[in-house]
């Protein structure tokens, strides 16, 4: 498991805790030896002084077993945490480095959930347990070594009563074991449900549909409730049975004993010991048992984490040649069906872009416009076909060079918590001049301007304290900070009126005259001047030309244009 | 980030858990008695047992043959009370566990309930990710804990109790020694738990933090690719993530000390009844079996000790979560009126509204506005003019307004929310789906028969993607809500507000995911569809709103101009500069 070797190197503190533990156990163990002998040699003898010096070594003993207990505590706390702290870290980077496919497949709230639910399942359960389930077999182990000397005849019972016990608890959880992955799907899907409500509460308020959605909520948390009472009805039982299990084999013992005793091949202090022994015996499996009711979860919580981490990422960068300069981007019969899909998504795309020209992308929704583009900047690959850039396949290119060369906005605008400077520029170089001249490109200086913090106002988390065009800008914003060769709009101006539209247009054509310019849209207005349009219908290229040629020879770009026009 | 966090006293915690479990008195009365009888039965074995033993050792001790009839006598009885005590437990520890997750479940209900019912200008202030994990993460840690924390903690003090009768009765000298223990460890827990509690809260803020870092990111995850900015994004996670191990690990340990403190201290009474014990064995004041007999005692009184103090970090990890329910169920509902008759017959009216979303930024400034009863008004303004504003305040999203807004006279604050909203269906410029069939997502649960769908259907123009669709109206839409584009997703959103067959219909850039050949066919219907309806048209798409009755242009939250498309074109103002840049293409043809 992936995850397991996430322990190197904070293996000190497994190691620490092992020898704190053993230290605490002689500690512990050994206090009732130095009171025997308080008994045997101090009270037999009348001896005070005696029983003052054994006294002060138990004080001693018991302050040692103090210090290793907290050096314990607190080798344990360390070990959880940093190990939550390894895989929480491990894991959110393979998750950002998972392609559009894995995410897809995957779906945002199961990521989430096991980012940071499961982690902290595992912290959680390993901070209270991890200390215990090293302590309790050694103490266990311990005490079973001090009994066997003390009274060995008596052995077999203890040994039968353990394997019974383990044979039911085997028992038991291989009943139990399979629902608890199910238990972690409806905790997704109790996740999913409130996600939904959450982002839908205007139209849900709007259709007085409350009552609708939390029946459906409701429905997944019964689920999750009457699950639980199922499981627990099980796991409880282990506690008590557990617990009758030993104590009849105490009654056994003494019956036993007392035939020993009569035999005269047993005393009776032995006994009273061996019962002793058997009690720490006993706490030492209860304490084994209570972490073993946490461990399917963290088990699940492994096994979901570990499956995150086993993902071979499709989009793979194989490629080698750092890409710096951008001549001509070519789709040579490219085709691309999404994974299941009975029907191709794109079919048979040719086409080619040189450096320096206005290209326009037109079609109706779902018409695979944006998966175009995603095929170019490698969120996902080709079925069949190529696509080249300066004649040479993108899959050849080192990725990050690739994805460097292009200025993207995308079409739902995105935007993260944190300053406007940071949302623009990343952790970029910050030059005043250049972020100034974007904004003003693309029309959104006046918002900086009028703000009292100016670059530094904070966006609240999905930018709620934006408006759509304000949005919208500020990502046109940042696609040209980020200095892409080609710019690649994907229907970037629908939340923006004409006249701002057709001004960001106006200066991006003026300020970034050599750049390539691919703008994905379903306005005709916004590729007019475009030096070629490519018309895509269904999956398909339909035709390609400037405007003038288009609207006499394409079919479905002069639809597009009548729509427009009939309404005038 | 520099939030000041309240620390709510122990005593309001308290309180507020007990509130959780009200209404269940019954189930925790039968589960405290199932305690009280394990403990019962629990301490009455070991002291039978002794009866055994003395048997021998007078047998032994008196050269006597061993009176083994007797001996299997006691054995059963002993067997007897583990028995009693094994199958209370079980009923108790199931029991609680089961009613732990009923209140679960109702405190999930509430907090979707109080989720539904709170003003908007709070829920906007919240983070999704840090609500998603109070209705699961925190709801599950209370549960899990309150499942226990009652119980054992009745259990355990019955068994100190009977433990500490039985002491006394066999010395009070001694026996006072090993209760002094109880003030020192309570001291020494309620210390612990002081300085432990600011930790579990940064602890749960912080992984709200995470929470949230990994929702906004996981779901961005294209723009981050693009960007090539998995690295920048992976070190401010890391960020987060290492604080919140911080967090964990001081929360943990500190809580986590009680345990070696408390074994020391039970240790040092061991000693103390050892070494006192002996030197008055010596002296003549004690019996040698009554040390014995203590020892056993104190183990017995040490345990529930040791499994106290773990209960109390689990009381501080369900007081955290607590706090955080809390901070949901505690919020203000949305104020609602009480007249529930509520018509549309004459006029809606903004009077002299003002508004902002903060303070110091108005959106709204001294609006006034009149629409009559079926008339189509379009709202046409810049994006930020306050177009979405004035429709999330004509649905009574927000009520912190000054002035008035007037349904026939009659202030929206005034009437019943829910009769109200009948009235009005919309559809937003986010258009919201969710996991479920397209039929589900068109009609909800309403009962609407087949051919006034199929007439619905056909009016929205999405009756041919329907049928294009495996499994047609029952195709299911998954929970990423991505595998229908965003124009059938668009469709669907207009669909739905036909169903509702509202007397208002707003719609708010209902057309801008639409593509233009399907906005051609739907303008058409629409026109029918409008016909007998007042409705309330925001878009940028001019093409849309030409044959509106109405025309109001908004810029900086005012009414710029008002009147028909050729009226305003005549003007030559704002309206005609906004016009002729769409049309730019038939203008320069």
């Amino acid at each position: 498991m992936k995850i397991l070797k996430l322990m190197k190197g904070i293996k000190k503190y497994l190691i620490a805790m092992i020898a704190f533990s053993i230290l605490q156990v002689f500690c512990e163990l050994y206090l009732p030896n130095i009171m025997s002998d308080i008994v045997d040699i101090g009270i037999a003898n009348s001896n005070t002084s005696f029983i003052i010096k054994e006294v002060i070594y138990m004080f001693i003993i018991t302050i040692i077993g103090l210090i290793s207990n907290i050096l314990l505590v607190h080798a344990t706390s360390k070990f959880s945490n940093l190990y939550g702290y390894k895989i929480r870290d491990s894991l959110y980077k393979k998750i950002n480095s998972f392609s559009k496919k894995e995410i897809d497949k995957f779906g945002a709230s199961t990521l989430i959930t096991r980012s940071t639910n499961n982690v902290s399942n595992i912290t959680s359960t390993f901070s209270f347990g991890l200390r215990l389930i090293v302590f309790a077999p050694i103490m266990g182990i311990g005490a079973a070594i001090m009994g066997y000397t003390k009274a060995s005849s008596l052995a077999p019972i203890v040994t039968i009563a353990v394997i019974i016990l383990m044979l039911g608890l085997v028992l038991i959880f291989s009943l139990v074991f399979p629902k608890f992955e199910v238990l972690q799907q409806l905790l997704d899907k109790l996740n999913a449900s409130t996600r939904e409500i959450l982002s839908g509460l205007r139209v849900i308020k709007a259709f007085n549909k409350q009552d609708y959605f939390k029946k459906r909520f409701n429905k997944v948390n019964e689920e999750n409730r009457d699950l639980n009472i199922f499981l627990n009805k099980i796991l409880y039982l282990v506690q008590p049975m557990m617990i009758l299990i030993i104590n009849i084999s105490t009654i056994i013992i003494v019956y036993v004993s007392t035939l020993y005793i009569e035999k005269g091949t047993l005393e009776i202090g032995s006994m009273i010991a061996f019962i002793q022994y058997m009690g720490i015996i006993l706490t030492s499996f209860l304490i084994i048992l209570v972490i073993i009711l946490n461990i399917p979860r963290v088990i699940v919580s492994f096994k979901r984490i570990n499956e995150i981490l086993n993902v071979e990422v499709t989009i793979e960068n194989k490629g080698t040649i750092k890409l710096h300069s951008l001549e001509s981007i070519e789709f040579k019969n490219v085709y691309f069906r999404y994974e299941n899909a009975k029907k191709d998504m794109l079919k048979n795309i040719n086409f080619k872009i040189l450096k320096g020209e206005r290209v326009g992308i037109i079609g109706s929704s779902g018409s695979g416009k944006t998966t175009i583009v995603n095929l170019l900047l490698r969120h996902i690959d080709v079925t069949s076909g190529e696509i080249l850039i300066n004649g040479i396949d993108i899959k050849d290119y080192d990725i990050e060079s690739l994805r460097n060369i292009f200025a993207y906005t995308p079409q739902k605008t995105l935007l993260f918590k944190g300053s406007i400077r940071e949302n623009l520029l990343f952790d970029a170089k910050y030059n005043v001049d250049k972020l100034n001249s974007a904004m003003e490109t693309a029309e959104i200086k006046d918002f900086i301007d009028n703000n009292k913090e100016g670059y530094n106002y904070i966006v609240e988390q999905s930018a709620v304290n934006l408006s759509g065009g304000q949005k919208q800008r500020m990502s046109i914003a940042r696609a040209l900070l980020s200095g892409g060769e080609c710019l690649l709009f994907d229907d970037s101006f629908s939340s923006v009126d004409y006249i701002t539209d057709k001004r960001i247009r106006d200066a991006i054509n003026k300020n970034y005259k050599d750049k390539m310019v691919i703008l994905i849209t379903q306005r005709v207005g916004t590729i007019k001047n475009s030096d070629k349009i490519i018309v895509i219908d269904k999956g398909a290229v339909e035709s390609i030309g400037n405007y003038d040629e288009l609207s006499k020879t394409s079919k479905v770009f002069k639809e597009f244009i009548d729509s427009q026009k009939k309404e005038v | 980030m520099n939030k000041k966090i309240k620390m709510p006293t122990f005593k309001e915690t308290i309180t507020k858990t007990f509130k959780i479990i009200k209404g269940h008195r019954k189930s925790y009365i039968l589960i405290i008695l199932f305690c009280i009888l394990a403990a019962i039965f629990n301490s009455l074995a070991p002291y039978f047992l002794g009866f055994a033993t003395d048997s021998l050792y007078n047998s032994i001790s008196n050269s006597l043959p061993f009176d083994i009839s007797y001996i299997v006598k006691i054995l059963f009885i002993v067997g007897g009370c583990y028995l009693i005590d094994a199958t209370c437990t079980y009923f108790k520890s199931f029991l609680a566990s089961s009613l732990g997750q009923k209140i679960g479940y109702d405190l999930r209900s509430k907090l979707i309930n109080k989720i539904n019912k709170i003003k908007f200008m709070d829920l906007d202030k919240m983070k999704k990710g840090d609500v998603i994990s109070k209705i699961t993460n925190d709801v599950e840690r209370l549960t899990d804990n309150l499942t226990e924390i009652i119980p054992d903690l009745v259990y355990n003090f019955s068994l100190i109790f009977g433990v500490i009768v039985m002491m006394y009765v066999l010395d009070p000298l001694l026996a006072t020694l090993t209760i002094t223990v109880i003030p020192i460890t309570y001291f020494l827990l309620s210390f612990i738990v002081k300085k432990t509690q600011i930790y579990f809260e940064l602890n749960q803020r912080a992984i709200g933090n995470v929470n949230s870092f990994v929702e906004e990111t996981v779901t961005n995850n294209d723009v981050i690719k693009s960007f090539n900015k998995e690295n920048y994004f992976n070190n401010k996670f890391n960020k987060e993530s290492a604080r919140l191990a911080d967090y964990g690990f001081k929360s943990s340990f500190y809580s986590s000390l009680a345990v070696p403190f408390n074994k020391a201290i039970g240790n040092l009474n061991y000693i103390i009844i050892v070494g006192v014990g002996s030197v008055s064995v010596i002296k003549g004041n004690l019996r040698l079996g009554a040390i014995q007999s203590f020892i056993q005692y104190m183990k017995d009184f040490n345990k529930p000790m040791n499994v106290i103090a773990q209960v109390i970090a689990n009381l501080q990890m369900a007081i955290a979560s607590v706090d955080r329910v809390y901070e949901i169920l505690d919020l203000n509902e949305e104020d609602n009126g009480y007249l529930d008759d509520v018509r549309f017959n004459n006029k809606i009216e903004f009077k002299n509204v003002n508004f902002s979303y903060e303070k110091g930024k108005p959106v709204l400034k001294n609006f006034n506005l009149t629409i009559n009863k079926g008339e189509k008004v379009a709202l046409v303004g810049k994006t930020g003019a306050g177009k979405t504003t004035i429709v999330n305040l004509l649905m009574g999203f927000y009520d912190n307004y000054d002035g008035q807004i007037l349904i026939d006279g009659v202030s929206i604050k005034d009437l019943d929310k829910k009769s109200y909203r009948s009235l009005i269906s919309m559809v937003l410029q986010d258009t919201w789906l969710f996991e479920g069939t397209i039929k589900e997502n068109i009609i909800y649960d309403k009962k609407i028969s087949d051919t006034k769908l199929d007439s619905i259907l056909s009016k929205s123009k999405i009756d041919h993607l329907i049928d294009s669709l495996p499994n047609g109206l029952e195709f299911n839409i998954n929970e990423e809500t991505n595998n229908i584009s965003s124009g059938e997703k668009q469709l669907l959103t207009i669909a739905r507000a036909l169903v509702a067959d509202p007397e208002i219909l707003i719609l708010d850039e209902a057309t801008s995911n639409v593509d233009t050949r399907l906005e051609y066919l739907i303008n058409t219907s629409m026109d029918n569809l409008m016909e007998d309806r007042t409705s309330i048209v925001i878009a940028h798409r001019l093409s849309t709103i030409i044959k509106s009755d109405k025309i109001i242009v908004i810029k900086n939250g005012q009414i710029l101009e008002t009147g028909t498309h050729k009226e305003l074109l005549k003007n030559k103002g704002y309206y005609y500069e906004l016009y002729t840049s769409q049309f730019e293409v038939e203008e320069n043809n």
